[in-house]
């Protein structure tokens, strides 16, 4: 029996033609700003983990940053053209992000 | 499949175009409001008659006669007492006030209390500057929209290093353009610091509580609880010794700390344990030789002793960590604490010409939808909405400065009336922009009428309160409004000239 991968998972994300980019689909929208606050709660823990002041002053610091990381990443997650390619850079950053937590999360 | 470089320049001016309009009215109605409140402590004198006198100089005022009636009604445990000197945001009275209770206003001239005017034009406009008669959600929503906005600035400062513009060939499509470019590329700096710290202070504290979740291993959720130690700092508990002793005269500790820091102006005292021999008064108040760095949080401050004036301790601007300073630096430009006139008229006129960039993207939006039937312009539901906000918010805000006046202080409710006045106004200016089929005509009609309000308005406060010339204050709004009416009146007289199509 022949299956046709192209019509299945991430085969379908990625040969989705593109003429031209002047529409915001749902998936991009919903991704953009939920997958963008995802990674900015990640990229915050982080930098709460790796800077050098006490967890007062910390908190300051990623209270004045949110606002501008979110907008940056979303800004960012907002120019890609693919589904594929929305996919893989936020779980990139995702996997990225979780294991360098854990990594400074002992010490 | 496209170009890729098309389709990255496609994604960038739709993004910026999609998200723009769906925060433009907002930001709009923000700016708009947020103009009248950076005079904020200028209207709030003009609305109130009772307030009409002359500030005086702070280390000339005899204090102990407004002060000891209330330090004899003070019961012995609740022995701490905070005065709001003349001057903290241009107020010529002194507030005397305790912990949990009510306080009190006194003239400095009479040494007579005062009692207040029903009356809350200035705070009323502050409030819609954030929306807050929409409730507790409204500062989560504006968070999110200014956020939003760093968004479209970014989009905007990126394309303007990218490509080049200038190539439509329709006159005034271009025009617009052009100056929407121009004004933002160069006023990005401040208006990027405005919006950084609305976004903190609308969506940080509520959109920031897993992080403190994770910091404090899930004993914290509010973020406010957390930095609110750093920020305000609790001033330290000192043991009453019951031995009565004779205090210094305010005026001369004034006078004091006045010397031991010449460039504070000194905004508040908090007086404890005053009578007792451990007396002690706490002189705050605001740097100007060092904008960006003090007025929010960070105030500087000397301690003194209130039998002998000795110096107990004396904190100076630069002394908090960097955190603090970079706090104040991303609140200063938005919150203008203590700031002098001057100042307040530069950051105004700069957030005028945000106001006028924007309106400009908003007119080159709706023209590059407009349909042209036959040579007659197609009827645009957002053509009609974007005259509600942007030019019907004028005439609501004209019929706000207009009751102030034609209404008496003696009326019942008074604050209700005046302001469902101006939301009824409002409301009507949208069915009006709907009605009428000529968009120029509507906008004629709106900027001559509220210029004639804004005018009626400033005649009608000249005429009731006659001139004071010791207070100039009260005669600058009255001036400022009126230009303000001229500015509408002629605007309206023009747009039948010239072909100004929204």
């Amino acid at each position: 029996m022949h299956i046709d991968f192209k019509n299945y998972g991430l085969f379908r994300l990625s040969t989705k033609p593109q003429k031209s980019a002047k529409k915001f689909g749902k998936f991009h929208v919903i991704s953009t700003i939920f997958g963008g606050l995802l990674i900015t709660y990640l990229i915050l823990a982080l930098l709460f983990l790796l800077l050098p002041n006490n967890l007062e002053h910390n908190m300051l610091i990623i209270f004045l940053s949110f606002g501008f990381v979110w907008a940056i990443i979303s800004f960012w997650l907002s120019l890609c053209i693919t589904k594929l390619e929305i996919t893989l850079k936020i779980l990139t950053l995702l996997a990225v992000c979780l294991v360098a937590i854990l990594y400074f999360y002992e010490s | 499949m496209a170009n890729p470089k098309t389709l990255l320049k496609q994604r960038l001016f739709k993004g910026h175009e999609f998200i723009g309009i769906l925060t433009s009215f907002f930001l709009y109605i923000s700016i708009f409001f947020g103009i009248f409140a950076i005079f904020l402590p200028y209207i709030q004198i003009w609305e109130k008659p009772s307030l009409y006198f002359a500030q005086k100089d702070i280390a000339t005022i005899h204090y102990e006669k407004m002060l000891n009636p209330i330090l004899k009604e003070q019961n012995q445990s609740n022995s701490k007492l905070e005065l709001t000197l003349v001057g903290f945001r241009n107020q010529p009275y002194l507030t005397i006030s305790r912990p949990f209770s009510k306080s009190y206003h006194f003239n400095p001239n009479t040494f007579e209390k005062i009692t207040l005017e029903n009356s809350n034009l200035a705070n009323f406009l502050n409030e819609m500057h954030y929306a807050k008669p929409l409730g507790k959600i409204a500062l989560t929503l504006y968070g999110l929209i200014s956020t939003a906005i760093i968004f479209v600035i970014i989009g905007g400062l990126v394309m303007v290093m990218l490509y080049r513009f200038g190539k439509h060939s329709k006159n005034r499509r271009r025009f617009l353009s052009k100056w929407h470019r121009n004004i933002f590329i160069w006023l990005s700096p401040p208006f990027f610091l405005f919006i950084l710290s609305a976004a903190v202070m609308g969506a940080s504290f509520s959109g920031l509580s897993p992080i403190s979740y994770f910091a404090t291993k899930g004993e914290q959720k509010e973020v406010g609880a957390i930095i609110g130690k750093i920020l305000f700092p609790r001033d330290e508990i000192i043991k009453k010794t019951n031995i009565n002793t004779k205090m210094l005269p305010i005026n001369a500790l004034i006078k004091k700390a006045q010397l031991i820091n010449p460039h504070i102006n000194y905004e508040k005292a908090t007086l404890m344990h005053w009578g007792d021999k451990s007396a002690r008064i706490i002189l705050e108040g605001y740097n100007p030789y060092k904008p960006f760095l003090n007025g929010i949080t960070n105030k500087p401050k000397v301690t003194l002793k209130g039998n002998n004036g000795a110096l107990i301790s004396h904190i100076k601007v630069e002394d908090r960590k960097y955190t603090i300073l970079l706090f104040e630096a991303v609140y200063f430009l938005h919150l203008l604490f203590g700031v002098d006139i001057f100042s307040r008229v530069v950051v105004a006129l700069m957030m005028i010409a945000c106001g006028v960039g924007l309106v400009f993207s908003i007119m080159l939006y709706l023209s590059k939808r407009v349909k042209i039937f036959k040579s007659i312009p197609t009827y645009h539901w957002l053509e009609k909405l974007s005259i509600f906000v942007v030019v019907g918010i004028f005439l609501a805000t004209a019929s706000l400065f207009l009751t102030q006046w034609l209404l008496p202080f003696s009326l019942e409710d008074r604050l209700i009336w005046q302001q469902g006045i101006f939301y009824n106004v409002w409301i009507a200016t949208l069915a009006y922009s709907f009605y009428e089929i000529s968009s120029k005509k509507a906008i004629k009609r709106l900027f001559t009428l509220s210029g004639a309000c804004f005018i009626l308005s400033a005649l009608l406060h000249q005429g009731s309160v006659g001139l004071h010339l010791k207070i100039l204050d009260v005669h600058l709004v009255d001036i400022a409004l009126f230009i303000l009416g001229i500015l509408l009146l002629y605007l309206g007289y023009k747009i039948n000239k010239k072909d100004l199509h929204v």
